[in-house]
């Protein structure tokens, strides 16, 4: 009925040879002839390659010969009211516009998702890991450590062991989080520092204990620390990193490896100014639950930047500006002036 | 082996992993009267994006799930859109196929994984196990990749023994690690001699490939050379910037020298690879011509590279067909032949009727 009709290069499907012929729709069925090419076909019969922006479409006939359509434009046009139409999704990818607002729902859905999403996402699944899983992630973690600049403590034993008495004889202010092990280590390299792994395992340099003026501030640094625990910071840190690198491979995948391995890791390398906070309250809560005055984690933090800042002063950070210019240390002075304020309640 | 098979196209299929000997022979053989019949690729960057970000977001969505049939879209594209003597490739992969080679691929992995971690000796066993069986994967692998493509309705085939690809894959696979990567470019050789030697066919007619291992090792020699050269440059162009700005010393600036040196010298292997590996294959009685130049790859990539890393990946689809473009525009079949009585000539074969459907281990594995 459609005398629409379009042009088309017919393969028998036998030979490479090509025959020009014409094709129009009748019914239900295509015809097309040229030369001495003669074929009428059920459209149920047939295959009609994807339509992809302006690339020439091809009808598949069920013994193997194609039929190949450059003009895709006039095609639509003798399909339209055949089953074999495209359907609205096909024409999507064709419209500036429909490309445009799936371009902007792609760009919110990304900044939604990451701002909002992700840390969600990263939280529920860190509460839902058993203690096994966090131990294997713990495991793993310490080796880095041991590789990493961290020599064993030259601390005295007795010294170590007093250290770990105390803070075992404080009770957490709520929850069950528990310090699975202190480890000491030196590391001139790293200087006062104090990390808690996945497992509860915490690792506290010399130079920290030796900056420290009482054991108050060692017991609200490892408060602190055992905060990022019940928390499952670092978890949460390992999760969020495995699901960015995720996104980034789908997304950079055959760009280079390389990139996207750098920009996970920077992604993930640090906590958040929300996880230091809620740590921060934690060991708020935890010092005033065992007596402690919060202010011995403020004076221990304000020495630490202190240090921190003189020796990047005196040229030994110099080697490592590239990580610094990364590692957002946020606001120290805030979480100070927090920690004290906490106090005057 | 170098890069991800997935990124690129039939064309680029067949292209992959190549670059280009010191430029083709000169000599136009045995003077053809028929005239090149050059390669073109009709997409473009502004429709493969459309088609990036759907698939990239339905894939994202399904959390993966989606990716084979985004793959399967992404080829289509790419095969359909390159053309040589009138008329264009197709595509003919199921994403089923597809999701099943990535389901055993990462059963492999995960494997590969869990055994590392129970002992030693587990591990060893893993280690030889997957040995023995990915000649047979990557072999089948071939043969879905050949089968699922066609010209002119004609479907390429692979007819590789499995001998073959057991003395190619696991044999030079070992003698790689043997040597510590020295036989890479002797490896590289063999698996393309496979390929092309052993059996690819484009309905009954076959493809020869006559590249020596001589000829690769000198393009990763020179490829080497490349790099060390940029590197050098860029390393003065650093250490001259950090004493300006004493932002960074070398040290920290040093392995990114090496990076960047590295990728720049990519343009040169790609190039080369490419001319060396047309420039020695055949297709019945017609030759290849590959003229891919250093300069202008090296312009595209680092264009491609500056406005990549610029628009934070956008740009990437772009990137692609722009390269891509490049690469098929300067390929050309030099004719041996009438190219139409050639074609006339060029049968299906009958005994692979059938073939398409009836294989159980239809799976698509890349390396």
């Amino acid at each position: 009925m459609n005398a629409r009709t379009v042009d088309g290069d017919y393969f028998d499907g036998v030979h490479a040879k090509s025959h020009r012929v014409q094709l129009w729709i009748e019914g239900d069925a295509l015809n097309l002839s040229g030369g001495d090419i003669n074929r009428h076909e059920k459209l149920a019969t047939l295959n009609l390659s994807e339509p992809l922006g302006a690339t020439a479409r091809t009808f598949s006939f069920s013994d193997g010969a194609t039929v190949l359509v450059r003009d895709v434009g006039s095609l639509e046009l003798m399909l339209a009211a055949t089953p074999l139409a495209s359907t609205l999704t096909d024409r999507a990818h064709k419209k500036k516009g429909w490309v445009f607002a799936a371009f902007a729902a792609f760009v919110g859905a990304v900044a939604l998702g990451y701002s909002i999403g992700l840390p969600w996402a990263t939280r529920q699944i860190a509460h839902t890991l058993s203690p096994k899983v966090l131990d294997a992630i713990g495991a793993g973690a310490i080796g880095v450590f041991d590789q990493a600049g961290f020599a064993p403590s030259k601390l005295p034993e007795a010294r170590r062991a007093e250290i770990t008495r105390s803070f075992s004889a404080l009770k957490p202010p709520f929850g069950n989080a528990k310090a699975k092990q202190i480890l000491f280590r030196s590391s001139p390299e790293h200087g006062p520092n104090a990390v808690a792994l996945p497992d509860g395992t915490m690792v506290v340099t010399d130079e920290l204990v030796a900056i420290a003026q009482n054991d108050q501030q060692i017991m609200g640094v490892l408060s602190h620390e055992l905060g990022h625990v019940h928390y499952r910071h670092g978890a949460q840190n390992v999760i969020s990193g495995a699901i960015i690198a995720g996104f980034l491979g789908a997304y950079l995948g055959d760009f280079s490896t390389v990139v996207t391995g750098a920009a996970a890791t920077l992604a993930a390398s640090h906590y958040s100014r929300d996880a230091e906070r809620e740590a921060d309250n934690y060991a708020i809560a935890m010092m005033q639950a065992n007596a402690i005055p919060p202010r011995a984690l403020a004076a221990l933090l304000a020495r630490m930047d202190h240090a921190y800042r003189a020796k990047k002063k005196a040229g030994e950070a110099d080697q490592r500006n590239f990580e610094d210019y990364f590692s957002s240390h946020p606001g120290t002075a805030e979480r100070i002036a927090h920690i004290e304020g906490s106090e005057k309640k | 082996m170098t890069g991800n098979t997935d990124s690129t196209p039939f064309p680029s299929a067949l292209l992959r992993d190549e670059t280009s000997a010191p430029a083709f022979p000169h000599t136009p053989e045995p003077k053809t009267a028929h005239a090149p019949e050059p390669v073109s690729f009709s997409g473009t960057g502004a429709e493969y994006f459309g088609i990036w970000l759907v698939n990239l977001v339905l894939t994202i969505i399904t959390l993966g799930v989606y990716s084979p049939w985004a793959k399967v879209r992404r080829l289509q594209y790419f095969y359909s859109n390159t053309w040589v003597a009138g008329a264009n490739f197709a595509y003919h992969g199921t994403p089923k196929a597809i999701l099943v080679g990535r389901a055993v691929g990462l059963l492999l992995l995960a494997l590969y994984n869990f055994a590392s971690t129970i002992s030693v000796y587990l591990f060893a066993l893993v280690l030889i196990g997957l040995a023995l069986i990915l000649p047979w994967l990557l072999r089948r692998s071939t043969i879905f990749r050949a089968r699922n493509a066609s010209y002119r309705s004609i479907r390429f085939r692979f007819l590789g023994t499995k001998a073959n690809a057991y003395k190619t894959y696991l044999g030079w696979g070992i003698a790689m690690i043997v040597s510590l990567g020295l036989a890479a470019p002797a490896f590289a050789q063999r698996v393309r001699s496979y390929h092309f030697n052993d059996g690819l066919h484009l309905g009954t007619t076959p493809f020869r490939f006559t590249a020596t291992a001589r000829q690769f090792y000198g393009i990763w020699a020179s490829a080497a050379l490349a790099w060390l050269g940029f590197a050098f440059v860029l390393s003065i162009i650093f250490a001259v910037g950090a004493g300006v700005t004493g932002l960074a010393t070398m040290t920290t600036v040093l392995p990114f020298v090496l990076l960047a040196a590295f990728w720049l010298s990519r343009a040169h292997y790609v190039a080369r690879m490419q001319n060396l590996l047309w420039n020695h294959t055949t297709l019945g009685p017609h030759r290849f011509l590959s003229t891919a130049e250093v300069m202008p790859m090296f312009r595209i990539m680092l264009k491609n590279a500056v406005f990549t890393v610029l628009t934070l990946g956008l740009y990437r689809p772009y990137a692609v067909v722009h390269l891509t473009k490049y690469r098929l525009a300067s390929l050309s079949i030099l004719p041996g032949a009438a190219l139409d009585e050639f074609l006339a000539q060029t049968e299906r074969d009958a005994s692979a009727i059938g073939e398409e459907t009836a294989d159980l281990f239809d799976l698509e594995i890349s390396l």
